[in-house]
């Protein structure tokens, strides 16, 4: 047994030794070796090293896969404006060519340079841009096309979803700032109330009435001094309550932009922005 | 070939025996006591007892804060929920706005202060176990706006 030990360890280290023939078989900096490591780290999803990898390769030898695959790894990097260039870089006579400029536009949407996407759509009305284009309306300002000609670009089945987007876009459920201000003004933590903060109405409408009465019942008692103290604080939080509708509202509209943008980031990563998804790694 | 295995065992040995000589374990820190302060540290230590102002409202702001502080909150300990506390609020308020507007930002956040509902619903967390509630949120200016959800914990003001 120990001499079958010996022997499985020893025949091995003759049999294949490391020597100067075998390092050259595998040469490890040898183009095909270096994409092959490159999409190995690709698939692992170590893009930082995979794109150091792929820009060696391409250092020696000219291919667009290789260039669009760094363009992806910045891409899922985070770094927009980096995978952008990359996708540019991509030939006109590729085959790549048409999913490049699709991942181009979307790295421009990614990186929040609407107005720049606007201006191609309206330059080169390229077909990859038509649907990103209608989405950049829903994070500026600028007035909504109709309805109609917003949705046609989109799939059925997109189309109820960006429907409900444009909805929202286009009629908030904002609460009006003057209308809090206006109910707290005549009741006490009537404007909280109506910004569906009861708790925060109902502690404003106690503070205010309770020392309002406090005040009233001590002038009656002909105690003027603790009178006019009650009758300060309860100014204090009569104040308090109006100017605290006012904030209230737009922190209340706040909720209602970042629910809004949050749900639609959502819904445009899970749609991969409308750009294809490749799957190098089959 | 007795002789050659016992030589073979030999070898091993040496080998194991240089292994642990050359690689011992050098975690002897991982075991041993650890030092770990249970102080907790005081807001008061971090507070500006200062009169300075760049103005009479803040002036006086700040004459009202510290004489709650040093009379009230040193004594009465760190109690308020929210980050940052209640006074602090006020004087930052004051800071960022005037000595009017500030008092109504204090009047509003001390309302809300004793609404003891649905604050974690409301409020997102600071990494101190308080409600993160700056008064930037209050000074009417929508563009000083961003809006925090409350499931998120804000690490640092």
């Amino acid at each position: 047994m120990k001499i079958v030990l010996l022997l499985l360890i020893s025949v091995p280290i003759i049999l294949y030794p490391q020597n100067e023939i075998t390092i050259g078989y595998f040469n490890i900096n040898s183009p095909d070796n270096i994409k092959k490591f490159a999409n190995f780290l690709f698939c692992e999803k170590d893009y930082l090293r995979a794109i150091f990898e792929y820009q060696k390769y391409i250092s020696i030898v000219d291919d667009d896969t290789s260039a669009f695959k760094i363009g992806l790894a910045y891409s899922r990097l985070g770094n927009f404006q980096k995978s952008a260039e990359w996708f540019k870089t991509i030939k006109e006579n590729s085959k790549l060519r048409s999913y490049s400029n699709q991942e181009y536009y979307a790295s421009l949407f990614r990186n929040k340079e609407y107005y720049l996407l606007k201006k191609i759509y309206k330059d080169e009305k390229p077909n990859e841009l038509q649907k990103l284009y209608y989405l950049t309306y829903f994070f500026t300002n600028d007035s909504l096309p109709p309805i109609i000609k917003f949705i046609q670009s989109f799939a059925d089945n997109d189309q109820e979803s960006i429907e409900n987007f444009y909805e929202l876009k286009k009629n908030p459920a904002y609460k009006n700032e003057l209308t809090a201000i206006l109910l707290s003004t005549i009741i006490p933590g009537a404007g909280k109330i109506y910004l569906k903060e009861y708790g925060d109405g109902i502690i404003a409408f106690i503070a205010t009435s309770l020392f309002g009465y406090l005040a009233y019942s001590n002038f009656n008692a002909k105690h003027n001094f603790r009178g006019w103290l009650f009758s300060g604080i309860s100014a204090f939080f009569y104040g308090g309550s109006i100017y605290g509708s006012a904030s209230a509202t737009q922190i209340y509209n706040a909720r209602i932009d970042f629910n809004f943008y949050s749900r639609l980031n959502s819904y445009l990563e899970e749609k991969n922005y409308f750009v294809p998804e490749y799957d190098f790694c089959k | 070939m007795n002789c050659m295995m016992k030589y073979f065992y030999k070898v091993i040995f040496v080998n194991l025996l240089l292994c642990m000589y050359h690689f011992p374990q050098t975690d002897y820190e991982k075991w041993s006591k650890a030092e770990i302060s249970y102080e907790t540290t005081s807001i008061n230590r971090e507070r500006e007892y200062s009169f300075k102002g760049n103005n009479a409202g803040e002036v006086v702001m700040r004459t009202f804060v510290n004489a709650y502080w040093f009379f009230i909150s040193d004594v009465d300990g760190d109690n308020c929920p929210f980050q940052p506390s209640c006074s602090s609020f006020f004087k930052e308020s004051v800071k960022m706005t005037n000595i009017f507007q500030g008092t109504l930002m204090f009047a509003d956040r001390f309302t809300r202060d004793m609404n003891f509902f649905d604050r974690y619903e409301h409020y997102p967390r600071h990494i101190s176990g308080r409600f993160y509630d700056p008064p930037e949120l209050y000074v009417l200016d929508k563009k000083n706006i961003s809006f925090i959800p409350p499931s998120v914990v804000v690490k640092d003001e």
